[in-house]
């Protein structure tokens, strides 16, 4: 790999200390074990279908001050932060486009990931779940209203324990309703891992990196499926499978992801709605102030007046 | 109303601020922001800090790894320290490589580290010339409005002072190498480094030194940073930085000496609080 | 959430939210669209229903406490700052758009023969405009990437405030007919292509332009 010269770098062959702890030898068998016990409850106490969401998420916006929107989503141990910025001129664009553009970009902390440090250049899976991200919300965003330019979306991954690429579409679909960026619909995510026979609905990192791995039986249903969906609008706007799984596999996914999204919906619609009864009363006492001021600056008017005209 | 007049006469609307004594943010010269601090907030790190001085908000993650050192120290381990500013913390950055900016706060960050000898490189080695510790320290700032090395510094000290070290076996003959995370060892630290910085603004013919600017103040007073950083670790300064801005008299000078060493005193007192609780 | 809060704001509304059928009787505003025959709403933020007086139509709309992330329309009177100045045209950058400030600054371009109504071919620029000027303007339709062309020929529309050459930054001239300005400190007079401004009240024709975001923001 070439020399980063624009930050510090570490000696060139360093390990993660996780190496050579007894953890990392663990084999197929033995991890997929370790997911799930014998009464069918996860590691972190949650069921087969049971999501994060309804137990473990919190979500916020108003994060950070210097972007016009922003919002923050925690699915336990997964943490996402999202903003939002007003639209800006493409670079180096020639053509007239009647539709606006949206510049996603996806990065993880270089301290994210559980297993080793991630690089500070973009790799694939950044680029990869930064495609997925545009692609998804594209469809929602009301893009007619400002061609020729385009909306900067930045999502960052501060820890990542499986679920990135539902939590980052969660984020950034609160991130535009903040912004008031003009929007068909809410967009909500969620994501479900197949192993075997058994769906892992909302994933952790461990479950996802199983589902990716090849088992060592041919035929057996294996991947990662993440689905968006415009609940209001009953449209899909995103559906991204990898792995291999039989037709019947999928179908029931989809179901099972549909009604998850579904689940999601009242808890953003509760953050939007309370978005807007909290500025709503921040303006409303603005306007008090200010009408405050006003009397008393008048007051101070008549005042001068009544002078200037005693001479 | 107040947003459009800001954006017309920019210099107009400060000094109408400065005129009554008062900054934008309605806090007064020698006023400082509210630090929030929270430890181990990211359980994907060996050791980890989040800090919120008013709306900057900095995260720092600390990631263990194992290299031989370096020939010409053989008994030395490593420290790397960056700071990332990313797009999403301000409209100033654009995606893609670091700019200049954020490679001078970089810097800056790690020569007061260097310079506060806070950590003992030689903590770090394992076995000499065979195996030492690698920590990277990675500082990810997520809201940029201003005074972003005081938080660096307050992030990276204290996700420093809650970093243990797992137990690691090294076998000199078959060069096998073994970790045992259940047995951890703090490290040792020396001393609390905290930098403040100062924003100094010109309005002729005095010139007002502003604590912990906010992004909109440092604007102001001309540059894209902080004009004046001064770092104070255990009593001694361990680096004081001009950039640009207005000139300074003496007077004020000892002025933000003072400032700076009070302020020291208050965040190492913030840092053993939270460390404190943490523990409990 | 506890009702008492939401009593007096009126009906909420999130993006997706279907608000009416739209009809000759319902007309879709600002913050909403229309599918299918029914408006939606695309903004967070509460609903507003107008009636028109001519054509008896209820117009729904949306309220964002945030200026939504909008591009100036053509129309739109926007305030823009100089910062280029030729013989053929002026380049600005485009500040407010109505009464909303924009976060980024867009590029705006007034070509000579928009400057003035009359007398077009005998046009100078640079007797009309200096780089730093701020100006009220009105945006034409758009024919270029990127570009938003404006245009000052109307008697509304033009420089409201100006420094002279020299002065300190923040003393604005003052306009003492409609191509000139002069500056209150040093008495220097320079032309312009001056807006008539209409005061509004008298709190502004006695401390001319600006005299209200630093006693409001202050709080006396």
């Amino acid at each position: 790999m070439p020399l980063d010269y624009r930050r510090f770098n570490g000696p060139e062959d360093s390990i993660p200390y996780n190496y050579y702890t007894k953890e990392y030898l663990k084999s197929y068998h033995e991890l997929h074990r370790e997911l799930i016990d014998e009464n069918g409850v996860r590691k972190d106490g949650r069921t087969l279908d049971e999501a994060r969401s309804l137990c473990m998420f919190f979500a916020r916006t108003d994060m950070i001050s210097q972007a016009k929107g922003s919002a923050y989503i925690e699915l336990k141990k997964t943490k996402v932060v999202c903003s939002v910025f007003d639209p800006r001129e493409i670079m180096h664009q020639n053509e007239f486009s009647a539709l606006g553009q949206l510049f996603c970009e996806v990065k993880f902390a270089p301290f994210s990931c559980p297993r080793q440090r991630r690089p500070h250049a973009p790799d694939a899976e950044e680029k990869a779940l930064s495609v997925a991200l545009r692609k998804a919300l594209e469809p929602t965003v009301c893009r007619h209203l400002f061609p020729n330019y385009q909306l900067d979306i930045f999502v960052y991954i501060l820890e990542h324990d499986g679920a990135c690429l539902a939590a980052a579409i969660n984020a950034a679909g609160l991130a535009l309703a903040d912004a008031a960026v003009p929007m068909y619909d809410i967009i909500t995510a969620c994501s479900l891992a197949v192993i075997g026979d058994q769906m892992f609905v909302d994933p952790t990192e461990a479950e996802e990196n199983l589902a990716i791995m090849n088992p060592e039986k041919d035929g057996i249903n294996n991947g990662l499926i993440t689905m968006a969906v415009m609940p209001e609008l009953r449209q899909i706007s995103d559906f991204r499978q990898i792995g291999s799984m039989d037709v019947n596999c999928i179908m029931k996914a989809t179901e099972v992801l549909q009604k998850e999204c579904e689940k999601i919906l009242p808890n953003i619609q509760q953050i939007l709605v309370l978005n807007v009864v909290n500025s709503f009363e921040q303006q409303k006492q603005l306007e008090k102030e200010a009408k405050e001021r006003e009397a008393a600056l008048n007051a101070k008017m008549e005042e001068w007046k009544t002078l200037l005209n005693a001479g | 109303m107040a947003e459009v007049y800001k954006l017309i006469h920019p210099v107009k609307y400060f000094n109408d601020y400065i005129n009554r004594n008062v900054r934008p943010d309605g806090r007064k010269f020698e006023d400082q922001r509210n630090i929030k601090l929270n430890v181990n907030a990211i359980k994907s790190t060996d050791a980890s800090a989040v800090v919120k001085c008013g709306n900057t908000t900095v995260v720092c993650g600390i990631k263990l790894e194992l290299a031989k050192p370096k020939a010409e120290e053989p008994d030395f381990g490593f420290l790397v320290t960056n700071v990332e500013l990313l797009p999403l913390c301000s409209s100033k950055f654009r995606p893609g490589p670091p700019s200049d900016h954020a490679q001078v706060i970089s810097n800056i960050v790690a020569d007061i580290f260097a310079n506060s000898k806070s950590v003992n490189l030689k903590d770090l080695c394992i076995v000499p010339d065979k195996l030492a510790w690698v920590v990277y320290c990675d500082m990810v700032c997520l809201d940029n409005d201003g005074s972003v090395v005081d938080a660096c510094i307050m992030t990276l000290i204290t996700s420093l002072k809650s970093l243990t070290l797992p137990k690691v076996n090294y076998d000199v003959e078959t060069e096998e190498i073994s970790v045992d995370t259940s047995i951890r060892t703090p490290l040792n630290i020396n001393g609390l480094p905290v930098a403040t910085s100062f924003a100094v603004y010109q309005q002729s013919p005095r010139s007002i030194v502003l604590i912990d600017p906010s992004a909109y103040e440092e604007e102001m007073c001309g540059g894209t940073g902080a004009n004046l950083i001064i770092c104070w670790n255990n009593g001694q300064f361990c680096g004081i930085q001009k950039f640009g801005g207005s000139n300074l008299s003496n007077e004020a000078e000892k002025k933000t000496l003072i400032i700076a060493k009070e302020r020291s005193k208050l965040v190492e007192k913030v840092i053993e609080t939270c460390l404190k609780n943490e523990i409990k | 959430m506890n009702s008492e809060r939401v009593k007096d704001i009126g009906k909420i509304c999130i993006p997706g939210m279907r608000l009416s059928p739209s009809d000759k009787e319902h007309i879709s505003g600002p913050g909403t669209y229309e599918l299918k025959g029914y408006i939606y709403a695309s903004l967070a933020g509460i609903l507003k229903m107008e009636q028109d007086e001519s054509t008896k139509a209820t117009k729904v709309s949306v309220i964002s406490s945030r200026t939504p992330s909008v591009l100036p329309m053509t129309g739109d009177i926007v305030t823009a700052k100089v910062t280029v100045v030729n013989s053929r045209q002026v380049q600005c950058v485009i500040l407010c758009v109505g009464p909303s400030v924009l976060v980024r600054p867009y590029k705006g371009i007034l070509k000579k023969e928009d400057i003035k109504f009359t007398d077009k071919d005998r046009i100078d620029p640079y007797k009309c405009f200096r780089p730093g000027d701020v100006i009220l303007a009105r945006v034409l339709p758009m024919t270029e990437i990127h570009w938003y062309h404006l245009s000052t020929a109307e008697n509304e529309l033009g420089v409201v405030i100006a420094t002279a050459e020299g002065s300190p930054q923040g003393v604005s001239m003052l306009p003492i007919s409609w191509s000139e300005m002069q500056c209150p400190k040093t008495l220097i007079k320079e032309p312009r292509k001056v807006a008539r401004v209409i005061p509004e009240n008298i709190n502004q024709s006695l401390f001319p332009i600006d005299n209200k975001g630093e006693v409001k923001e202050n709080g006396l």
